[in-house]
């Protein structure tokens, strides 16, 4: 694995002004991915893990701080870094499957080219052959959910971004889905962030692992297991407590940021 | 094919029902004419009523071309910030309620008598509905196709033609045919109540010569026309482009 640096969030801060009121999306932010990396974030709903993953994308304007994807600043939403969201909606439903990877790779690369045996290649890439002239309506949730990373990955982006990609798969299907994009990261080698409230999705498929809560990064954990990861080995159980131990009863992160700054919080297992 | 029979077997059982009440109540011929005399009627005038018709759905499709074109760039104007949106929207509140026919005396003293006038009122009409359905369907589309098109580096007209105009089909869709059918009303009643100048004229102008004349089978025999087209024009052309766009897409319940 390569050890350059792809991405740099530092000193990233998001407030919502809604009238009066000021909410707090994420607060001083900073950490880096490396290219290659498969970095998951966790945390409980409404902690800003989502709007963090929003300002990487370019959809919501930071307050303060900056972000640069291999040196250039991020300030609005590009094909260099993509989304595929949770919603099962996000697929084009007036195109087919083809369509829509092809729409995507045509939106972006304005030149000729042989879009339509690419498609193939993408909608082979997540499992997906034989699908390219269906439409959206006509798959189940996990298909929609493997043409929206196929049309994501066909625009070659540096920076994948995953908000709870799965979060509204069954368990199953979810398994299938984990295995689907472990075996395209490795083939693509494209970097990841996935945002997940799911400890063990994120200690199954990641390599780093930054904790939030209430807006603000706990602890950032590198997680050293080896591919492909055994859930009952007892190094998997372990670091997964160890995970799980970042968060107490009522789900929120307990380790007090002003005790442990972000850039402290760094533990190797 | 059954789809056609009923619709056919409705049709004559209206007819029908027609005949009964006109020879049990016993009604002049004058206000409550048979369908024989209706047909009649047709048969005798199908030269009139089809270049009558012709002049009418030229207007009308005149009129409808321009209103739809107006619609789509006010819409995406009111896309392009907050001030534009909120000058269309008071436009709309302003506008909407008026009816066109209401606006014939003011487009008369503007324009003179004559198929400008008349194609003012139909564009007139047509584009407040047509904005108020296009509007409604931009805002309405699912957040993740918008933001998937951002994504991919699409911005103003190429993000408005390429992914919210589909994204919004089925409101641009009911658009099309409340604005077809405001097209129509107002070339009829602006004819009715005007007239036409230079001996052109369309179906308004043929009621209002046939009621003139006191011909009542002309005047249900240009009604009958009216309804015909309206009828024509939804299952051949409406439901045509339905079945091809969002009813093939499913992003329409049934």
């Amino acid at each position: 694995m390569s050890l350059e640096e792809l991405l740099t969030v530092s000193n990233v801060t998001k407030i919502y002004e809604t009238g009066k009121n000021k909410v707090v999306g994420v607060q001083n932010i900073s950490f880096c991915v490396r290219r290659g990396e498969f970095v998951s974030i966790i945390g409980h709903s409404g902690c800003g893990k989502s709007t963090l993953l929003r300002c990487i994308a370019g959809f919501e304007k930071i307050t303060e701080g900056s972000i640069y994807l291999s040196g250039q600043k991020v300030k609005r939403p590009e094909p260099n870094r993509v989304m595929v969201f949770q919603g099962l909606d996000q697929l084009f439903p007036w195109l087919t499957l083809k369509e829509n990877i092809i729409f995507a790779m045509k939106a972006v690369d304005k030149g000729r080219g042989n879009f339509a045996e690419r498609a193939e290649q993408y909608l082979e890439l997540v499992g997906l052959e034989g699908f390219g002239d269906f439409y959206p309506y006509q798959l189940s949730g996990g298909m929609k959910q493997r043409a929206a990373i196929a049309r994501a990955l066909s625009v070659k982006p540096e920076l994948l971004l995953m908000d709870e990609p799965f979060g509204s798969l069954d368990a199953f299907t979810r398994r299938a889905m984990h295995e689907m994009l472990l075996e395209v990261w490795q083939r693509t080698g494209v970097t990841i962030i996935f945002v997940t409230h799911d400890l063990e999705e994120a200690v199954e498929l990641s390599d780093k692992i930054l904790v939030f809560s209430k807006g603000r990064l706990r602890g950032i954990l590198e997680n050293h297991l080896s591919r492909p990861r055994e859930k009952d080995k007892s190094s998997y159980r372990s670091f997964l407590l160890k995970v799980s131990n970042f968060f107490d009863d009522d789900g929120r992160a307990s380790l007090d940021s002003r005790e442990l700054p972000a850039a402290e919080a760094k533990l190797a297992f | 094919m059954r789809d056609f029979v009923s619709k056919l077997a409705f049709i004559l059982l209206l007819a029908l029902a027609w005949e009964i009440v006109r020879i049990t109540c016993d009604y002049p011929v004058l206000l409550f004419p048979g369908i024989a005399s209706i047909a009649g009627a047709l048969w005798v005038e199908k030269v009139d009523l089809i270049s009558k018709t012709l002049f009418s759905l030229k207007i009308i499709g005149t009129g409808l071309a321009v209103a739809v074109c107006l619609a789509m760039l006010a819409t995406f104007i009111s896309f392009c910030g907050k001030i534009f949106a909120e000058i269309v929207s008071d436009l709309m509140a302003i506008m909407h309620p008026l009816p066109g026919i209401a606006i014939l005396p003011v487009a008369i003293l503007w324009f003179g008598i004559g198929v400008r006038s008349i194609l003012f009122v139909v564009v007139f009409s047509a584009l407040w509905p047509l904005i108020n359905h296009f509007y409604a369907g931009f805002r309405s589309i699912p957040i993740n196709q918008l933001e998937v098109g951002k994504n991919l580096g699409l911005a103003g007209w190429e993000l408005a033609l390429k992914v919210m105009l589909p994204a919004s089909f089925p409101h641009v869709l009911s658009g099309l045919r409340t604005g077809w059918a405001r097209a129509w009303q107002a070339s009829v009643a602006a004819e009715l109540v005007f007239g036409a100048a230079g001996g052109q004229g369309g179906l308004g102008w043929y009621l209002y010569k046939k009621r003139f004349m006191m011909e009542t089978p002309g005047v249900f025999a240009g009604m009958l026309i009216i309804v015909l087209i309206g009828i024509a024009v939804e299952y051949l052309i409406f439901a045509g482009i339905e079945n091809r766009t969002i009813r093939k897409w499913k992003t329409i319940i049934n």
